[in-house]
């Protein structure tokens, strides 16, 4: 469920390049710090597109510095962004999506190092149930309604999806500084890359899961191919049409590449269509 | 507002730059890509700013650029009166209670589907969405309406495509085609000597 949410790296201008790397430093860092070494091993790309899409939404520019860490450490000059509240947010989404994801992991597949991991995140989870309150019962929620639906075999991918979905949705809603006026179209492009990062991950899951006969709404429904295209675009046209409405102040060429190429390059390559010729 | 910020251009930016940027955004807001979508306002919000200061740029009074228009349409038959107040429902953006008038009518004909189709496509169900669009336009494909719909769900089975609706870069004589047919006359004539 993981990793989906990615640039093209082949489409990104270098400067924009540098600024994901330092979002992406400054997302470990800030995890490091909050939550310690361990937690900061579940660093994700798609936290990495939350906090940049929470630092476009802010009027003033988040401040860089040298990182020093072993990844990439024969590059001179690194980055990374300095913390400020929405990359913190991210930080917290980031360990609690990855307690979520072992602890669901566990429950499914009974391996123990998902055991393990789930109980070293519990206490701070724990500790960010404190402050995001809100955020943290919502997701609870949402992850119990879809693992409760999981288990009933549910055949209908829109109804799954939509829990996935709500979850992001959450993730958005409770976001810090961010307008009233983008708050409509945030919560329609969570609720948007929900839905496609859920139904991906059920896609490329799925020669996989017909093997182990796990549960899989793709399987189940005995869609075509074309309608599972259909699903998938849609959710990417819809996600990249609540871009276009944003008041995005900065970074609008990397989240524009994230929507457009990268999440479009996974979709293609998962369905297996004929990839772009830049590639 | 300064419109030279809303339009994304520098103060200094020459009129042809001005009207690139402003077709730009037109496209980039048009209401044929909000038609069943929450974010219609906002993206109408838009669109009238960038309206707004393209004209204030041209000092020009009243609106030259694009507006959204919503379309009517009449009933008759049984259920007229709860697909017609379902179908404002839906306008107004309640979904809830288009969903409940919808599910209280028994008989499921080509508008019924319809109706529900773009129920799922505003709640983001568009698997759901597509089969009732389907349905609807096999009911009556001599619908105008049904078969805008489910052209528009036919066509995004590709990334980013304009929906079908405006019938951009159809079969049109652009400056390539012409260049490679100067070429191959060209080729030809060629021959003949």
């Amino acid at each position: 469920m993981f990793g989906y949410v990615r640039p093209m790296d082949c489409e990104l201008k270098v400067k924009d390049q540098t600024t994901y790397r330092a979002a992406y430093c400054g997302l470990c860092k800030v995890i490091k710090h909050r939550h310690g070494r361990f937690a900061s091993l579940f660093l994700t790309y798609d936290c990495t597109f939350l906090s940049l899409l929470l630092l476009a939404l802010k009027p003033d520019s988040p401040h860089c510095s040298k990182c020093h860490c072993l990844h990439r450490c024969n590059q001179s000059h690194k980055l990374s962004m300095d913390s400020t509240p929405a990359i913190e947010y991210a930080a917290d989404v980031n360990v609690l999506l990855s307690y979520y994801k072992c602890r669901d992991d566990w429950q499914d597949e009974k391996r123990l190092s998902k055991r393990f991991c789930a109980a070293m995140l519990k206490p701070k989870v724990g500790r960010i149930k404190l402050a995001q309150s809100r955020l943290a019962a919502a997701m609870e929620k949402q992850m119990g309604e879809l693992s409760e639906l999981e288990r009933e075999g549910c055949t209908d991918s829109d109804k799954v999806a939509d829990k996935f979905a709500n979850l992001l949705c959450a993730i958005g809603d409770n976001a810090p500084n961010v307008t009233k006026g983008d708050k409509v179209a945030l919560h329609w492009l969570m609720y948007n890359l929900g839905r496609w990062i859920y139904l991906i991950d059920a896609a490329d899951d799925m020669d996989n899961d017909k093997n182990k006969g796990r549960y899989n709404p793709f399987i189940l429904a005995g869609r075509s191919k074309e309608d599972t295209a259909y699903t998938l675009y849609q959710s990417l046209n819809e996600a990249k049409n609540a871009l276009n409405v944003l008041n995005l102040a900065r970074y609008g060429d990397i989240l524009d590449n994230i929507i457009t190429l990268g999440c479009v390059q996974k979709t293609r390559s998962v369905l297996k269509e004929k990839q772009d010729e830049s590639l | 507002m300064n419109p030279y910020k809303v339009l994304g251009v520098s103060e200094n930016a020459s009129q042809e730059e001005i009207r690139r940027a402003y077709l730009e955004l037109v496209k980039k807001y048009h209401p044929d890509k909000y038609v069943d979508n929450p974010l219609k306002d906002l993206a109408n919000e838009k669109l009238k700013e960038v309206n707004q200061a393209y004209d204030m740029l041209q000092k020009k009074q009243g609106s030259s650029g694009y507006s959204s228009s919503s379309s009517q349409s009449t009933y008759s038959g049984q259920y007229a009166a709860d697909l017609q107040r379902a179908r404002n429902y839906i306008n107004q953006n309640n979904l809830n209670a288009a969903k409940g008038v919808l599910d209280s009518i028994p008989l499921h004909d080509a508008e019924w589907n319809y109706l529900y189709g773009i129920l799922y496509l505003r709640w983001g169900w568009y698997d759901k969405a597509r089969q009732h669009i389907t349905a609807a336009y096999e009911a009556d494909p001599g619908n105008e309406e049904y078969r805008r719909a489910y052209s528009t769900v036919q066509s995004n089975t590709r990334p980013f495509s304009s929906g079908g609706q405006n019938g951009e870069g159809g079969q049109g004589c652009d400056m390539c085609s012409v260049c490679s047919t100067l070429m191959c006359m060209n080729m030809c004539c060629n021959c003949c000597r």
